[in-house]
């Protein structure tokens, strides 16, 4: 299904990142051009699986956070982990799209979350120790986006999206979508995840974890590696741009969200729903398959998705599938955050005509016989597409172009 | 913005399920809050699906399946849900094992059941749905955001019938925690007890033969509301305070910031809403089936007993309040 009343482009004005390869965007793009990975041993978050999986981190203590976020402790003295990742993030996407005060007084705020403020609920859950009930206004998904709002002076609408693997893609669509209906001419939209005990242990419950680094789209993979970050982008209507002359970086030309119907956790074995979510975004976007440069897939390194993912690309693409690397090898799967991280990366790989590798990869997948990109590729690039895909049968494909 | 209501169910504290006339009246709360009068859900859901269903998930499952039938569709072109707090029994008893455990030997039924979008995932998997599905977790604007999203999607091609719900359970444990807050508003005198519930709606662009009401008007308003907003807000569907036959909101009545919007209506067309069905954030979600229920005369034992145009305002835990215009098609 296609939304057809288009009153405005899409414009991509700015972008900001905090992951486990780089504090902001520029040390990112460092990091994926060098293939240098964030994975590797936990350092900060307490938990008795610190030497069984390597996870990647982002390489701050809450501390350090607040002190690159420039967040006084004492003004704001509940700001969790994910609230203090999403600020760093939208700070740097405030700054890259030079929105001043009151231009972010009419700037909408759409974030999205798996679990939010989960790294104290678990720490203060049932532990008198902490003395403290705060966590119970943490908690909620929509705690970090009023945080934000908050602390940019962002006045007007704001949400939250939370569909576990896939959330920040949805977000920046109920954003895309808010502009298209003339609702709001800018919209800042991504997402944030931590890590938590939480997720680390309900993926190792799920057996899903790879005790070694993960392999996405490999013959011999064996799991996810969890990760965490933020990531967000300002979105601006033709409008919008025109009115405070902002540079644009790319544009959001399709989108679309499907659901598997197959199973709570799982991908289908026809990748069915990953299929019609890239055919639709697709068929919004007015592309053949073969204008599609690359795919930043959702790879996540487990048997079962990446073998879904495989054979939904194949269905879509045939036999000249585009290239396509999965970003998670590098940083990690930051579930509600991960489609935000790869967005503002496949933002970047349009604006600086690249395709970034993923590290780990041996051998091909034998039923698709797909072999990521291994070595960075300098291309022209005009179309990228950006799956994501998550619990509850929810996917999601975002295209992005010059 | 003009969407048609072609059916609602509400699982709530109240007599809402099942029956065609409701009788509102404040529900008994010996346990210090108020929970739902849930249906035979075997009536309703298949057994072997059910053993495993959280409340949360069989409240939002039943009221689907209901809403969809009721509306005569086999499927909706979309599936829209929000909620505050999600699976609450299920992340609670995720983290006791993780507490209880310690972090070993953990079963992943709770893990796999705990995020947002279960219910309207679970509901995707029962009717085979393949189209768009997302959740919404924004406080007490949660089940607004996804109506703001059904307004969107409209105007596309293809997105006819949408399914939007709105749901929020509460159990021994999440009432234990929250009540050492002031989350249900300790600081006002005679607080709402805390309550829970869930409502769905078939939201379509052609009027069907059972159409309960148009939503008509919807709004957000950053930390507080006042009267000039609200009149502008009604200006703009060119309609006046004294056009407007019931006023329900969320708030307190002795909460002084709300005071004022208060004053603007009578006091008998005033229903402070969650008297029925207790404080929580997809309240609003609950106030527009009973606004519904205004709208076609099915309300008993309550003074004011109908309006043509109805004006809901909710706020909550989150920073944002939320104006929502329903009238009768």
């Amino acid at each position: 299904m296609v939304i057809i009343n288009q009153k405005t482009n899409i414009n991509i004005t700015g972008f900001g990142i905090i992951a486990p390869i780089g504090d902001n965007a520029l040390k990112c793009y460092k990091s994926l051009i060098n293939k240098q990975t964030g994975i590797g041993k936990l350092r900060h978050l307490q938990t008795i699986h610190a030497d069984e999986f390597p996870v990647g981190e982002v390489k701050h203590s809450n501390d350090e956070l607040l002190a690159i976020a420039g967040i006084d402790k004492r003004q704001y003295p509940h700001f969790t982990r994910a609230s203090l990742l999403a600020a760093i993030a939208v700070k740097e996407a405030i700054q890259y799209a030079k929105l001043d005060a009151g231009l972010l007084k009419t700037t909408a705020f759409i974030s999205a979350t798996s679990v939010g403020g989960m790294d104290k609920t678990e720490n203060c859950f049932q532990n008198e120790a902490y003395g403290s009930n705060d966590f119970i206004y943490t908690h909620p998904c929509g705690d970090a986006a009023d945080k934000i709002c908050e602390l940019y002076g962002i006045s007007g609408y704001r949400t939250t999206l939370s569909t576990a693997c896939s959330s920040a893609a949805n977000a920046i669509i109920h954003g895309a979508l808010l502009l298209q209906n003339g609702i709001v001419d800018r919209v800042i939209a991504g997402g944030v995840d931590p890590l938590s005990k939480f997720t680390l242990n309900g993926f190792n419950s799920l057996m899903i974890l790879d005790r070694e680094h993960c392999r996405p789209f490999d013959k011999n993979r064996n799991g996810l590696n969890l990760g965490e970050g933020a990531g967000y982008l300002v979105l601006e209507s033709d409008k919008s741009v025109k009115m405070h002359d902002a540079a644009v970086f790319g544009r959001l030309t399709g989108f679309s969200n499907t659901n598997d119907a197959f199973h709570q956790t799982a991908s289908s074995p026809t990748g069915e729903g990953a299929f019609l979510a890239m055919s639709q975004a697709l068929d919004m976007a007015k592309l053949e398959p073969s204008q599609i440069d690359y795919i930043n897939v959702h790879g996540t390194g487990t048997q079962n998705n990446d073998l879904s993912e495989g054979i939904a690309i194949r269905r879509v693409f045939g036999e000249k599938a585009p290239p396509f690397s999965s970003t998670k090898s590098l940083t990690g799967h930051a579930l509600g955050a991960a489609a935000a991280l790869e967005a503002v990366f496949s933002v970047m790989a349009l604006f600086n005509q690249k395709i970034f590798p993923q590290i780990n990869f041996t051998e091909p997948i034998e039923e698709t016989g797909l072999f990521p990109e291994t070595e960075v590729t300098e291309k022209h690039l005009r179309h990228v597409l950006s799956n994501s895909f998550g619990f509850g049968g929810n996917n999601s494909t975002l295209i992005f172009s010059k | 913005m003009k969407l048609f209501i072609n059916k609602a169910t509400a699982i709530s504290p109240i007599n809402s399920w099942g029956t065609e006339n409701t009788l509102l009246n404040v529900p008994d709360a010996s346990t210090g809050y108020f929970v739902c009068k849930e249906p035979d859900y075997k009536t309703i859901i298949d057994k072997k699906l059910l053993r495993r269903m959280s409340k949360f998930i069989k409240m939002s499952v039943a009221n689907a399946i209901e809403c969809l039938a009721g509306a005569g569709l086999e499927q909706p072109d979309a599936i829209l849900t929000g909620t505050a707090l999600g699976c609450v029994a299920d992340t609670v008893d995720f983290l006791k094992q993780l507490n209880e455990n310690n972090e070993t030997l953990l079963n992943p039924t709770a893990f796999m059941q705990s995020t947002h979008n279960t219910a309207s995932g679970q509901i995707a998997l029962l009717l085979g749905c393949k189209n768009f599905n997302v959740t919404f977790s924004q406080k007490n604007t949660s089940f607004e955001s996804a109506l703001l999203q059904a307004e969107m999607m409209h105007p596309g091609n293809g997105y006819h019938n949408i399914l939007v719900g709105g749901m929020d359970e509460i159990t021994p444990e999440s009432f234990q925690l929250l009540s050492q807050t002031d989350c249900f508003g300790k600081n006002v005198e005679k607080p709402y007890l805390p309550g829970e519930g869930a409502a769905f709606f078939v939201l379509s662009d052609q009027k069907s033969e059972k159409c309960l009401g148009k939503l008509e008007g919807l709004a957000f308003y950053p930390e507080n509301i006042s009267p000039a907003e609200i009149e502008d807000f009604l200006k703009k569907n060119n309609l006046t305070f004294n056009q407007i036959g019931l006023f329900l909101t969320g708030a307190h009545p002795h909460n002084e910031a709300t005071m004022g919007i208060s004053k603007f209506f009578s006091r008998e067309n005033i229903v402070w809403f969650k008297e029925f069905c207790g404080e929580y954030d997809t309240s609003s979600a609950f106030a527009l089936w009973l606004a519904l229920q205004f709208l076609n005369q099915k309300i008993e034992g309550y003074e004011r007993k109908t309006a043509e145009k109805i004006l809901i305002h909710n706020q909550g835990s989150g920073l944002l309040h939320s104006l929502m215009l329903v009238s009768s098609c």
